[in-house]
C-alpha cells in the first residue's frame, strides 16, 4: 500500500476509527498488528509469511540473550552454547543472510559473471528473479538493533505480541523512520486516551508530507530525467537535472517521512525524525547528522562505533568512516554505483577528519580555511556571514555531485554525465 | 478590541488559507498521476 493513494487514506482512516473508538484500550495493540498485516499483505501476501517467520526466529533467539545475559552478569558458569553473544551473532547472521539472499544475490551473481567475462572464461551463472520483500532493508536493521541492545542490556524483554507490533508497525514498516525499540515499547505501555492533538498533529504532518511529494518532488521528475540517459542531453540539461534530482530526492523522502511520522502520531506514537534542514548544513558531517537521521544514527551506533569509531589514530577513524559509508551506500541499493556513492561521502568525511587534524597541527594552508567541504564545523559555530554561506553552498554542491552517482543507472553513465557536464566529452 | 482585531482571529484566518491552498495544490498537482516514493524501492 503506497502512502500517496486513496487506498491508504481510507485504510488509515478506518484503522484510526477502530483503534480509538471501537476497540477497548487493551486491544488497541492488536488492532495495530492486524492492520499492519493487512497493510503488508496488500501487495505481496507471501512476504507477510516471511516477515512473520523472521519475527518468530529473532524473538526466539533473543530469549537466549535475555536468559543468559543475566546469568552471565551474576557470574554463573555457562556452557559454550549458553553465551548471550552467540545468540546475538546468530540473529545478526540470520538477518544479514536473509537480506543478502533477497537483495544482494542478484548483484553478486551479476558481478561474478562480469569477472568471468573479463577473465575470458565462457561461463555464465543464471541470475535469480526473486522479488525483494517490501521494507526488508528497514525491518532487518530494526531486528539487528534489537538484538544488539538486548545483548548490551539496553532493551527489556516483552512478550512476542508486543515485539511483533514493534516490527510490523505499519506507518514505519516500508521505509522507516528506523525506530528504536525501547522508546517505542515504552510508548506501547502508556495506555493512552484519545486526544485531539493526535489528530491535529498527525493530519497536519500528513498533508505537509503529501504537499512535499506531490507539489514539489513529483514536478521535478522530468527535469531530473536527463541523468538517466546523459548521451541524449546537453551539458546544461545535466546541470539542471542534478539540482532537480537533489530537490526531488529531498522532498520525496522528507515528504514520505512526514506522512509516516504523521500516521504514527494519529495513533498516539512518536517515531524518530528523519530530516533537519540537511541542505543548509555547513559541512558534510553535519549534513549526515541531519539527512536520514534515523539511518545515520543506526550506522553510527551499529557499524561505525563497533568498528572502533574515532578511538585511535586519525587513519583508523578515517578507515572506519569509509567502511561505514560504503556499507550505507550498499544498503541503499544492490549496485556498484550506490557503493561508490557511499565511498564518495566517506571520502568527504575522511577529508574533513584529516583537515581537522591538520588544522590542529597548524600546518593547514590558509586558503583551505576559507571555503572547503568540511571546514565550517571546525570554526566557531556562532560566526555567521559570507564564509558560512559559502560553506553551505560548497557542501550542497558536494552532495549534489554525489546524487549523480546515486541516480544514474551505472557507474559508467554517472562518469559520462560528469564529464559531459564539464565539457570533457560529448561536445 | 474587537474579535476580528485579535491575533487569534488572524492566526485562524492564516491557518485556514494555508490549509485550503495546500490541499487545493495537492489535488491539482496529483491529478491522475501515481508515483512511487524513491525509498520504497530500497
Amino acid at each position: 500500500m503506497i502512502f500517496n493513494t486513496w487506498t491508504y487514506g481510507a485504510f488509515c482512516a478506518l484503522t484510526f476509527l477502530v483503534y480509538w473508538f471501537v476497540s477497548p484500550p487493551r486491544w488497541r495493540s492488536a488492532v495495530l498488528l492486524v492492520a499492519s498485516y493487512v497493510f503488508f499483505t496488500y501487495h505481496y501476501p507471501w512476504h507477510a509469511l516471511l516477515i512473520f517467520g523472521m519475527t518468530v526466529v529473532v524473538y526466539t533467539l533473543s530469549l537466549g540473550i535475555f536468559r543468559y545475559r543475566d546469568a552471565l552478569r551474576r557470574g554463573d558458569p555457562l556452557r559454550w552454547y549458553q553465551h548471550p553473544k552467540l545468540y546475538m551473532i546468530a540473529i545478526i547472521v540470520f538477518c544479514v543472510g536473509t537480506l543478502s539472499y533477497y537483495k544482494y544475490l542478484k548483484m553478486a551473481i551479476a558481478s561474478l559473471n562480469g569477472l568471468l567475462h573479463l577473465a575470458d572464461i565462457h561461463k555464465t551463472y543464471a541470475i535469480p528473479s526473486m522479488v525483494v520483500p517490501l521494507g526488508i532493508s528497514f525491518f532487518v536493521f530494526e531486528f539487528i538493533h534489537y538484538a544488539v541492545d538486548a545483548y548490551q542490556g539496553k532493551a527489556q524483554r516483552v512478550n512476542f505480541f508486543r515485539f511483533a507490533v514493534f516490527i510490523m508497525y505499519f506507518p514505519t514498516l516500508v521505509s522507516g523512520p528506523i525506530k528504536r525499540y525501547q522508546i517505542f515499547v515504552n510508548q506501547m505501555f502508556e495506555m493512552k486516551r484519545f486526544r485531539m492533538e493526535y489528530l491535529n498533529e498527525g493530519l497536519a504532518r500528513i498533508l505537509i508530507g503529501l504537499g512535499k511529494k506531490v507539489i514539489i518532488a513529483d514536478q521535478m521528475t522530468p527535469y531530473a530525467a536527463p541523468l538517466l540517459n546523459p548521451h541524449a542531453a546537453t551539458a546544461g540539461q545535466l546541470w539542471l537535472a542534478m539540482y532537480a534530482y537533489a530537490m526531488k530526492i529531498y522532498f520525496d523522502f522528507s515528504g514520505y517521512s512526514d506522512i509516516a511520522i504523521g500516521s504514527a502520531r494519529l495513533f498516539g506514537y512518536q517515531v524518530p525524525e528523519n530530516f533537519n534542514f540537511p541542505y543548509l548544513q555547513k559541512n558534510i558531517a553535519t549534513f549526515w547528522n541531519n539527512w536520514h537521521m534515523s539511518l545515520s544514527s543506526w550506522i553510527r551506533d551499529y557499524i561505525y562505533i563497533p568498528l572502533g569509531g574515532n578511538r585511535g589514530s586519525v587513519a583508523f577513524a578515517a578507515r572506519n568512516s569509509l567502511i561505514a559509508m560504503a556499507i550505507s551506500g550498499l544498503w541503499h541499493g544492490a549496485a556498484w554505483h550506490f557503493v561508490l556513492w557511499g565511498v564518495y561521502h566517506g571520502l568527504g568525511l575522511v577529508w574533513m577528519r584529516y583537515y581537522g587534524h591538520w588544522k590542529k597541527s597548524g600546518q593547514a594552508p590558509e586558503f583551505l580555511a576559507r571555503v572547503t567541504i568540511g571546514t565550517a564545523g571546525l570554526k566557531r559555530p556562532h560566526i555567521a556571514g559570507i564564509r558560512d554561506v559559502l560553506s553551505i553552498l560548497a557542501t550542497f554542491q558536494f552532495v549534489c555531485f554525489g546524487w549523480i552517482l546515486f541516480y544514474c543507472p551505472s557507474v559508467h553513465t554517472a562518469a559520462y554525465a560528469v564529464l559531459k557536464m564539464f565539457g570533457i566529452v560529448g561536445g | 478590541m474587537k474579535f476580528w482585531q485579535s491575533a487569534n482571529f488572524w492566526h485562524a484566518v492564516y491557518s485556514c488559507v494555508f490549509w485550503i491552498v495546500l490541499v487545493t495544490a495537492i489535488v491539482l498537482c496529483s491529478s491522475g498521476v501515481e508515483s512511487k516514493f524513491i525509498y520504497t524501492d530500497f
